[in-house]
């Protein structure tokens, strides 16, 4: 990969994090209420709430609030929760590797179920069995996630009893160690499923339809008359250029994933930055909400970056645009 | 056709489905199978569950005929013995879910006592469960579904909100315990202060409360005691109560509070020896007659006096800010702040107090808090054993958990921030842009719109209040009968509340000078436009905008906009945070509002708050909310808290009640009881308080 192209590409991404920087900013000042009042509490007398406006840095003018605000951003620093009065950074990381746990489980899920059955699908273009795999994915990828993740609390827990319904381990046991692992992966087992069902139909197609176009090419053909095996041809030469597109669907999943996981957390209870959001939401907490916009902005281009970068080094092509 | 489609196939050489429609065919034929699966199985399941149920119910009702009449609970050979159960009333043997009846037929016919069922219906004081004697069942964490995320405040006496109750009141005692009809106790006062043991003198101004002794903090060590004093009732007073919590600060003025200094002078506390109890003399300027319903933990927590914590902003004038005494997490409860984020994010911890003052209690080894943001995940929760108690069984769900005899459910008019409440529609009686002084000096309504009684009356006629509570709750609650709480002293439910009837209210807008030309506003059609109206230009439409500050309100403002639009009333929802709502209420920008006001157990604790003038806020705190102004109605709750007979004290809250019906400075939705679900084998839940867990215990 030439230097060159890494450069080039590192500048494309200054722009848009200083507009997402910027539009944060305008939606921070822009949110109803008075932040220094929020944050002294209701009951605050006016020298408090004048303190806590001086603390805000609410009184500086607004370009140098702007500048304070972008420089606080380079250090991590995402103003401080109204209804928590702790960094929102804290309360952020205290709910990330939940959902990290919760999204990444499902990824690597839906990865791996999606090219299985791509790769099996793209080897049997027709057939009945094939043609039902691909009704599934089309009904798994349009139903949507918060049904059917109300449908797996019913059936699978609290009809059929095999797995816990709601959040990321058991309150009461207790567990540390090897339990406490356990306990969490019973308890990640119906979520993780739930969220990577509809990932799963997705990478399946796409997978599915890159193999079948790279077994229509003239160098599978080639292969083929030269006496390489079906399975040969696929492993060594169709699949490798098939999975082009899914190194750019994979990355630009992550940033609906975090998105998705909201509704999915919210009904499991599951205690990630999704369900922190919409806590937040409920409590008025802008800062916080405002942390997680900017977060997620951050995590797609960020993601955008890596899958551009992963796609130029397996395709030389791209780089030598 | 047929025929015409069969020479076809046979034409080309081709018979039969094609793939596509065996497909369809196949998808089809599988749904409908899924559906009678599921429909059928557990058919035989739900049989046995009916028999099962039908026998529970049949033990727990001879279990609390035998207590209404004995004060106990019985085994099964002594309720047969008694005639409480009748012979051959049990059909076999049977389990379920960790509820099991075993039954046997003794020689005379009657059950026998092989019985190990367990039940705890609506906290009865029997731990284990009816039909079993023995020992407590101790220890163990009890895993509670909350309603609200914690935040910041941990103090329950720098704040009314529901969350803070629901999670850490039973850290905390107060001076005085209530029961559920608002009767006194003992609590950290040894004796209930009345007339006839001295403790209230003066006609009602002066009380006397002699303090428990040896009553430790959480803080305390063998090395160093921290005992409960008398200081600490005065500086708890006098730094967090008088000034911060909503419904306390009510009797500031008559206690001669200094707020500028938070200095309450006529506080006069005397500690005992050894910084160990005392006595703490209350002066109140003239008689303050519901001082004792404003003692127990929900209205007047303790804590340690100079608890003032590191939090920002810092106080000013020797008193602690807001933010500084809401971090406050040290009491004398039965429970003592563990930990939060432990075991998940969000969670929160409270363990047993080993050294409480009630000797015994509490039986459970720690209370683990998980909050729930969605009802269904909380319900869930309890029906699947992930939690043990949730604070609010959603309201379509109370039927079915009362129909299983594996949990218990407890209706009570207490929320987690205060008993008996309400919701009430806000008619803001100023002007948009009106600050918060002139409110306070002015006297008549001049809200361009709402300041017209007849549109206030009108408003209210047009609300079908049946449906709001039907809708919006599910049928949980009663329709408001009157402005007070009927559970609370001096409920005049007599005063008839304007009734829903749309032909009045359209009269009524009629009259007001609302009978121009209809017009579409938004989505809402047929609006009424001003004519020959007094301030407003003829043509202008009747939009009252509803600022809405919590979701909770989603489907009760549904219905109320439907029923004005109904009438011609145009209203827009703003979806508002509470912290922005500090501000509109500052500068009055809004129309209507909504609160679920707490009543208290006494008029003048959570009534007065709303309609007396010296309420309106200077800081944005929703207390009068209306910007009402009446000095007759002040008059009659100044004289009301100085009158110790209860039939003048109930005259004038009576007069009280009348002259709001008339002013309708709001409108009286519903009165909103919650209910509370549990497991059964989870017993002595004392759900009206938020030391609700003080002596509950669960069995297995």
């Amino acid at each position: 990969m030439t230097r060159r192209f890494v450069v080039r590409r590192l500048l494309q991404v200054v722009p848009t994090v200083l507009g997402i920087v910027t539009l944060t900013f305008v939606l921070v000042h822009a949110a109803p209420g008075d932040p220094a009042l929020d944050f002294a509490g209701e009951g605050a007398d006016q020298a408090q709430i004048d303190a806590a406006r001086t603390y805000l840095g609410l009184d500086r003018p607004l370009p140098s609030q702007y500048a304070t605000y972008a420089a606080n951003l380079l250090t991590g620093d995402l103003g401080t929760s109204f209804t928590q009065r702790r960094p929102v950074r804290t309360v952020i990381a205290d709910r990330l590797p939940a959902t990290l746990l919760l999204t990444g489980s499902a990824l690597a899920l839906s990865t791996a179920a999606g090219l299985a059955l791509g790769v099996w699908a793209g080897r049997r273009a027709r057939g009945a069995a094939a043609g039902t795999v691909n009704v599934a994915a089309v009904l798994s990828y349009s139903l949507p996630g918060f049904w059917l993740a109300q449908l797996a609390v019913l059936l699978v827990a609290l009809r059929l009893g095999w797995l816990p319904a709601t959040g990321l381990n058991d309150a009461r046991a207790g567990y540390t160690g090897t339990a406490a692992v356990v306990d969490t992966a019973r308890h990640l087992v119906l979520p993780a499923l739930v969220l990577a069902v509809s990932e799963v139909a997705l990478l399946f197609r796409v997978t599915r339809a890159g193999l079948l176009g790279e077994r229509g090419r003239e160098y599978v053909r080639t292969a083929l008359a030269k006496g390489a095996s079906d399975r040969e041809v696929v492993r060594r030469h169709a699949l490798p250029n098939a999975l082009l597109p899914v190194v750019t669907v994979v990355g630009s999943r992550v940033g609906f994933l975090v998105s998705g996981a909201v509704l999915v957390e919210t009904v499991f209870n599951w205690p990630g930055v999704g369900r922190l959001l919409v806590e937040a939401g409920q409590a008025g907490d802008h800062p916080v909400i405002l942390g997680m916009v900017l977060l997620v902005a951050l995590a797609v281009v960020v993601t955008n970056l890596v899958t551009d970068l992963v796609y130029a080094w397996v395709d030389p092509r791209i780089r030598h645009r | 056709m047929i025929d015409r489609m069969g020479r076809l196939r046979r034409g080309t050489g081709q018979g039969g489905f094609t793939l596509i429609e065996l497909l369809v065919v196949i998808v089809i034929l599988g749904i409908l199978a899924g559906v009678v699966v599921f429909s059928v199985s557990g058919v035989t399941d739900k049989g046995e569950s009916a028999a099962f149920q039908t026998d529970a119910r049949t033990l727990r009702t001879a279990q609390e005929a035998y207590f209404a009449k004995f004060g106990e609970y019985a085994d099964v050979q002594t309720l047969a013995d008694e005639g409480f159960l009748a012979g051959g009333t049990f059909t076999g043997n049977r389990t379920e879910k960790g509820n099991t009846i075993v039954l046997g037929t003794g020689p005379s016919g009657k059950p026998n006592s092989a019985y190990t069922i367990t039940c705890g219906e609506n906290g009865s004081p029997v731990p284990g469960g009816c039909g079993t004697a023995g020992t407590v069942a101790r220890g163990g964490t009890l895993v509670v579904g909350e309603t609200f995320a914690s935040n910041a405040t941990t103090n329950v006496a720098s704040s009314t909100g529901g969350g803070t109750h629901a999670w850490w009141e039973t850290m905390y005692n107060g001076l005085i315990e209530l029961d559920e009809a608002g009767n006194p106790s003992p609590e950290l006062a040894a004796v209930v202060p009345t007339v006839g043991n001295g403790g209230i003198t003066n006609g009602g101004a002066t009380y006397t409360l002699t303090l428990r002794q040896n009553v430790e903090w959480h803080d305390s060590t063998t090395a160093s005691p921290h005992f409960f004093n008398a200081e600490d009732v005065k500086w708890t007073f006098e730094k967090v109560l008088l000034r911060l919590h909503a419904r306390t600060r009510g009797m500031a003025a008559t206690l001669g509070y200094d707020s500028a200094n938070c200095r309450a002078d006529n506080i006069v506390a005397t500690n005992g020896a050894g910084s160990n109890g005392g006595t703490v003399v209350f002066n109140f300027n003239s008689p303050y007659i519901p001082f004792l319903k404003q003692l127990n933990v929900t209205e007047a927590a303790m804590n340690p006096a100079n608890s003032v914590s590191g939090a920002f902003p810092v106080g000013t004038n020797g008193c602690p800010s807001q933010a500084q005494a809401d971090a406050v997490k040290v009491g004398t409860g039965p429970f003592k702040f563990d930990s939060i984020n432990s075991p998940s994010a969000g969670d929160g911890k409270v363990v047993r107090n080993p050294k409480y003052w009630k000797s015994g209690l509490p039986y459970l080894d720690a209370i683990l808090m998980r909050p729930f943001t969605a009802d269904a995940a909380r319900y869930n929760a309890l029906v699947n054993g992930d939690v043990d108690f949730v604070w609010d069984v959603p309201n379509p769900n109370v039927a079915a958990l009362d129909a299983n005899p594996a949990f218990g459910i407890a209706a009570t008019q207490s929320l987690g921030g205060g008993p008996n409440s309400v919701d009430q529609v806000i008619f803001n009686l100023k002007a948009s842009g009106s600050t918060v002084a002139s409110v306070a000096n002015g006297t008549a309504p001049d809200h361009p719109v709402l300041g017209n009684v007849n549109v206030r009356r009108a408003i209210f006629h047009a609300i079908n209040r049946d449906d709001y509570l039907n809708i919006g709750r599910n049928g949980i609650g009663n329709v408001s009968r009157s402005p007070i709480s009927s559970q609370v002293f001096g409920a005049a439910t007599d005063i008839p509340l304007p009734a829903f009837s749309v032909s009045t209210a359209n009269s009524l807008l009629d009259g007001a000078g609302w009978n121009g030309p209809r017009v579409t506003v938004g989505s809402t059609p047929n609006v009424r436009t001003a004519l020959g109206h007094p301030t407003l230009a003829d043509g202008t439409p009747l939009t009252i905008r509803f600022l809405q500050g919590s979701g909770i309100f989603t489907d009760r403002l549904a219905v109320i906009k439907a029923n004005l639009a109904a009438v011609g009333i145009d209203m827009p929802i703003t979806v508002n945070t509470t912290n922005a709502n500090t501000q509109v209420f500052t500068n009055r920008d809004f129309d209507l509002y909504i609160i679920n006001y707490a009543n208290g157990y006494d008029p003048h604790v959570g009534v007065r708050r709303q309609y007396h003038s010296d309420q309106i806020s200077t800081t944005g705190t929703p207390n009068n909310a209306a910007g009402y102004r009446n000095p007759a109605v002040d008059a009659d709750f100044d004289q009301a808290v100085q009158t110790l007979d209860t039939t003048a004290r109930a005259a004038l809250y009576r007069d009280f009640q009348q002259r709001v019906v008339n002013d309708l400075p709001y409108a009286w939705m519903i009165e909103t009881p919650n209910v509370r679900g549990f497991r059964a084998t989870c017993t002595g839940f004392r759900v009206w308080t938020g030391l609700f867990a003080e002596s509950a215990s669960c069995a297995g």
